[in-house]
C-alpha cells in the first residue's frame, strides 16, 4: 500500500487508456523513431509540447512526473557535460587540456530534450496500459518469430508472470524490510558497512522465497498440463476501433510529414 | 496510572493526495496496561497492520499520539529505537529468515542492540528454550534444513532474544498445527505470569479464548469495539457481524438459545455443553412425566 | 479400466543433500472410489504433501504402484491424461496463480489442453460463476484476498473438469470465514457434481464433513475408517490430535443413552437432531 511509483499503471477512462495497445506501441515506436531521427528544434519542441497535451488529456499526473524527471537530473546533466566536453567545435570554455565547445553544448542540450521526450513517451504508454495489456500487445508483434521457430510463446509465458509478480515481489520487500527493520537493521546507517548488511538482510530472504515460488508455480503449471501455446482467449481480446485508426493516422502524419520537414528546415 | 501503550486520535492515510488515497485509520483510541493481553480483531485491510506498525516506530503519526512505554512515537528521534521496546513479530516471520545459522539469526536482534557477545549468546540460548527448541547443536543448524513450523519457531525466537517489553504478534498462529499453536500459547502464558505485554492479532477467539483479557475490534480504519471478551459475548450483534470462528462450545449452547431453550450460556469447554444439553433434557422429561 | 484411485505399496524417497535417504512415505496402500469425500489428516511434515503429489503424478513413487482410473502414473504416455483427470489445489494461494488476470488464470488449463475458442469461453463463464468470482473477473490476483485467491485457484482446476480433486491445505492460509466459504463450496462440488475430493489438512475440524478418512503419521497409515470411527480412536491422542469437539459430545452424549445417527457432520445438524429429540 505505498505510495505511487513511477511508471505504475493508473487506472482511467480517457481516449488514450481505450486505444489498443497495439496502436500505443506502434505510436511510442515512431514517437521513438522520429525523435531519434530529427535534429530540429522546432520539431522536438512540438513533440515535447504534444506529450505534455498527452499527459494531461489522459489525465496523468503531471508535477509527478515532472518531479520524478527531476530526480535523473545528474544523468542529464552528464549527458550533457560528456557531450559539451566530447564535440569538436568552437570553444566557449577551457579546462586544463579540454575545452567545452558551442557545438557539443546544442547537441547536448538537443539529446536531453530528445532523453526527455523519450521518457515522457514511455511513461505515457506504462501509466495508461495494464501491464496485461501491454504484454498481450508484445506478444501479438511478436508472433511472425514463432514461425521462424523461435520459442515467442514462452518469452511471452515469463513475460507475463513477471508482470504477475512485480506486485508481489515489491510488496513482499517492503515487508521484509519493515521486518528487519523490527529487530534493528539500520537501512539510513552512515557506515556504508551496516548500509550493506542491512539490505542482505532484505534480498537473502527475497530470493529464497523466490527460489520457492518459483518451485511453487512450475508444480501449479505442470499440475494444469502446461505446454507451449498460443494464448487464444487472450489474442482474442485485442480489438482496433475507430479511434485506434484516428491515433494511428494522427502520428503517421506527424512522423512522416514532420521528419522530412524538419531535416528540410535545416 | 497510564497504560504501557497509549492511543489518542490517531489517524492515518496513505498515499495522501493520489489517487489512491486510503484512509487507513480513523480517530482510534486505545491504551493497554502493562501485563495485559490485548487480541486485536478484524477483517482483511481493516488497518490491523497499520495500527500495530505505529507501536514500533515503523509508522509514524500523521494525526493523533501515540506513547509506548512512555515513549512519544511521533518524535523521529526517539521512535527510531521504539523497536527495543515493542517487538513486532510479522506474519510468517519464517519467511524472514536470513543468516547462515539458527544460532545468528536469533542473535541479529541482540547483536543490533550492541550488546557483549556473552550476554548475546544468553539471550540466544534462553529465548530457544522459550520457543521449545532445546535439542543440541539446534543452533548451529542452517535454518533451511528445519521445517516450515521448526522455522517460525526459530524467528520468534530471534524477537524474543531481544526481550521487548511488548511483544506484538501478527497472526503468529496461522498455517501451524496443533503442536505449533500450543507453542505459541505457550510463550503467551509464561509472558502473563511474568506480568509482560502482549498484543496479537488473530482471526479465530477460539485460538485466544483462554489467553485473552481484552479485545479490539478494528473494522474499515474504525475501532468498533473495545473491552473485555465476557462484554463482546453480551453483544450479539457484534458477534454476528464478525466471523470469529467462536470455540464450538459457544456456538452449541448459542444455538440452543436461539431456538428459545433456556440453556446456560457462560461456560468454558464442550463438557460443560454436554453437560447442559443432557441437563435440559431431564428437565423436559421430568416436565412430560408430571404435566403439572 | 477401473474407475478410482489405487495406491500399491507405495513409498516415496527423497535424496537429502545426495547423501541420506530419507522415506517420506512407506508403503502406504488404499483406494479411493469415485464420488468419495476423502480426509487426509496428519501433523507438519507426515508425509500428507508428497502422497497429494503421487496422486496427481507430480512425483513418482520409488516403489510400488499409484493408478488412477486404472493409468499407471509413472507411464509418461499417460501424464497428460492424469494430470487432467487429477486436480490440484495447492496451499499458498499466492504462489500458485500464474495469469495477471483472474479470466486468463482459469483459462490456463483449458487453453493447455487445446480446446476450442468457444468451449474455453464457456467453461470460464461456469468456473467463474460456480465459484461466485463474477466481480472479480478482470482483476489482478494481487488484488484479491486470500480467500479470492484461492477461490481463483479452485475455479482454475475446475475448468479443466477433473474427476478428482486434490487439495494440499488450501485452507491453511485463509481467515475462518474464507475457510468455511472454501469448505462449502467443496461440499457442494461433490454432492452437485459428483467431484471426488481429497481435502489434505492438519485440522481435524476441517474434516468434518468427509465420508471416510486417512490418517498419516510419519510416511505411514495410522488410521483408517469414518469420522466417527477414526475420532473414536484413543490412539488419536498419541499423535496430538484432539477429537473435534462434535465428536466429542457425540460420545458424552451417547454414553448418556442419547443416541446421534451417523450422517450428522456438522454442529447446526446435531442441534436440530438434539431439538427434534427434546
Amino acid at each position: 500500500m505505498g505510495g505511487m511509483k513511477l511508471g505504475q499503471y493508473i487506472y482511467g477512462d480517457s481516449m488514450v487508456h481505450k486505444l489498443d495497445p497495439r496502436t500505443k506501441i506502434i505510436c511510442c515506436t515512431l514517437a521513438v523513431i522520429s525523435v531519434m531521427v530529427s535534429i530540429n528544434w522546432y520539431y522536438l519542441f512540438f513533440l515535447l509540447l504534444l506529450m505534455v497535451a498527452i499527459i494531461i488529456s489522459s489525465r496523468l499526473n503531471l508535477k509527478f512526473i515532472l518531479k520524478s524527471m527531476y530526480q535523473i537530473k545528474t544523468f542529464l546533466l552528464i549527458t550533457l557535460l560528456f557531450q559539451a566536453f566530447l564535440t569538436p567545435g568552437q570553444a566557449v570554455l577551457t579546462i586544463g587540456t579540454i575545452s567545452m565547445t558551442r557545438e557539443g553544448l546544442i547537441l547536448g542540450s538537443i539529446n536531453i530534450l530528445r532523453l526527455i521526450i523519450l521518457f515522457m513517451c514511455s511513461l505515457i504508454l506504462l501509466m495508461t496500459t495494464t501491464p496485461m495489456k501491454l504484454s498481450t500487445g508484445i506478444e501479438y508483434f511478436l508472433q511472425p518469430l514463432g514461425k521462424l521457430n523461435m520459442p515467442v510463446h514462452n518469452f511471452t509465458t515469463i513475460l507475463s508472470i513477471s508482470f504477475r509478480f512485480l506486485p508481489t515481489l515489491f510488496e513482499e520487500a517492503t515487508i521484509i524490510k519493515n521486518a528487519q527493520k523490527s529487530r534493528g537493521s539500520e537501512f539510513d546507517s552512515p557506515q556504508l558497512m551496516v548500509k550493506i548488511k542491512s539490505y542482505a538482510a532484505v534480498v537473502i530472504p527475497l530470493f529464497e522465497a523466490s527460489l520457492s515460488r518459483a518451485a511453487d508455480l512450475g508444480e501449479a503449471m505442470d499440475s494444469r498440463c502446461y505446454t507451449s501455446h498460443p494464448n487464444q482467449l487472450r489474442m482474442n481480446s485485442l480489438k482496433m476501433k475507430g479511434q485506434d485508426v484516428l491515433a494511428l493516422l494522427f502520428v503517421s502524419v506527424i512522423v512522416l510529414a514532420g521528419v522530412p520537414i524538419s531535416i528540410l528546415m535545416k | 496510572m497510564p497504560g504501557v501503550i497509549e492511543i489518542d486520535h490517531l489517524f492515518h492515510t496513505y498515499a495522501k493526495g493520489s489517487p489512491y488515497e486510503v484512509e487507513a485509520l480513523k480517530d482510534i483510541a486505545l491504551s493497554v496496561d502493562q501485563g495485559e493481553f490485548l487480541g486485536l480483531f478484524g477483517p482483511n485491510g481493516s488497518g490491523k497492520s497499520t495500527l500495530i506498525q505505529h507501536l514500533n516506530g515503523l509508522i509514524r503519526p500523521q494525526k493523533g499520539s501515540v506513547t509506548v512505554c512512555g515513549i512519544d512515537a511521533s518524535n523521529p528521534k526517539l521512535s527510531r529505537d521504539l523497536w527495543k521496546n515493542a517487538g513486532l513479530v510479522f506474519q510468517y516471520p519464517e519467511h524472514q529468515i536470513f543468516q547462515i545459522s539458527v544460532y545468528d539469526e536469533v542473535a541479529y536482534g541482540p547483536r543490533n542492540l550492541k550488546l557483549p557477545e556473552a550476554t548475546v549468546k544468553e539471550r540466544v540460548y534462553e529465548a530457544l528454550q522459550q520457543v521449545g527448541l532445546i535439542q543440541e547443536n539446534i543452533a548451529h543448524l542452517p535454518p533451511v534444513t528445519l521445517s516450515g513450523g521448526m522455522r517460525r519457531r526459530v524467528a520468534i525466537a530471534g524477537m524474543l532474544a531481544i526481550q521487548p517489553e511488548i511483544l506484538i504478534l501478527d497472526e503468529p498462529m496461522a498455517g501451524l498445527d496443533s503442536a505449533g499453536r500450543n507453542m505459541i500459547l505457550d510463550i503467551i502464558k509464561k509472558r502473563q505470569e511474568k506480568h509482560e505485554t502482549t498484543v496479537m492479532i488473530s482471526h479465530s477467539l477460539k485460538e485466544i479464548m483462554t489467553i485473552t483479557d481484552k479485545i479490539a475490534i478494528l473494522d474499515s480504519g474504525c475501532l468498533v469495539f473495545n473491552g473485555k471478551v465476557k462484554d463482546l459475548l453480551n453483544k450479539p450483534e457484534v458477534l454476528a457481524q464478525y466471523p470469529f470462528d467462536l470455540p464450538e462450545y459457544l456456538q452449541i449452547v448459542y444455538e440452543f438459545a436461539d431456538k428459545g431453550f433456556d440453556i446456560k450460556t457462560n461456560i468454558s469447554s464442550i463438557r460443560e455443553a454436554g453437560e447442559e444439553i443432557i441437563k435440559l433434557q431431564k428437565e423436559l422429561e421430568q416436565l412430560r412425566i408430571s404435566p403439572a | 479400466m477401473s474407475a478410482g484411485i489405487e495406491v500399491v505399496n507405495a513409498t516415496k524417497q527423497y535424496n537429502v543433500f545426495a547423501l541420506e535417504k530419507i522415506d517420506a512415505l512407506r508403503d502406504i496402500s488404499f483406494s479411493i472410489r469415485k464420488g468419495e469425500y476423502v480426509g487426509l489428516l496428519g501433523m507438519n511434515g507426515s508425509g500428507k504433501s508428497t502422497l497429494a503429489r503421487l496422486i496427481n503424478g507430480l512425483l513418482k513413487p520409488t516403489e510400488g504402484k499409484v493408478y488412477i482410473n486404472g493409468m499407471d502414473t509413472a507411464d509418461p504416455a499417460n501424464m497428460l491424461e492424469i494430470r487432467r483427470l487429477v486436480g490440484m489445489v495447492f496451499q499458498n494461494p499466492d504462489n500458485q496463480l500464474i495469469c495477471p488476470i483472474v479470466e486468463e488464470e482459469i483459462a490456463f488449463g483449458p487453453e493447455n489442453l487445446e480446446l476450442p475458442l468457444e468451449e474455453i469461453r464457456r467453461r470460464v463463464d461456469w468456473a467463474i460463476h460456480i465459484c461466485g468470482l463474477e466481480e472479480k473477473r478482470q482483476h489482478a490476483p494481487h488484488l484479491l484476498s486470500g480467500g479470492q485467491k484461492q477461490m481463483a485457484a479452485l475455479a482454475s482446476v475446475l475448468a479443466m473438469l477433473p474427476e478428482y480433486l486434490v487439495l494440499d491445505e488450501p485452507t491453511s492460509m485463509l481467515d475462518p470465514q474464507s475457510r468455511r466459504m472454501l469448505l462449502k463450496q467443496l461440499y457442494i462440488l461433490n454432492q452437485q457434481e459428483g467431484v471426488t475430493i481429497i481435502l489434505i489438512s492438519h485440522n481435524p475440524e476441517e474434516l468434518l464433513q468427509t465420508d471416510r478418512l486417512i490418517v498419516l503419521d510419519q510416511g505411514s497409515i495410522f488410521l483408517e475408517g469414518t469420522p466417527r470411527e477414526v475420532y473414536a480412536n484413543a490412539k488419536l491422542k498419541d499423535l496430538g490430535l484432539d477429537a473435534p469437539s462434535l465428536y466429542q459430545l457425540i460420545d458424552q452424549l451417547e454414553l448418556n443413552q442419547f443416541s446421534v445417527p451417523e450422517s450428522i457432520k456438522s454442529i447446526p445438524e446435531l442441534v436440530k437432531h438434539i431439538c427434534q429429540e427434546l
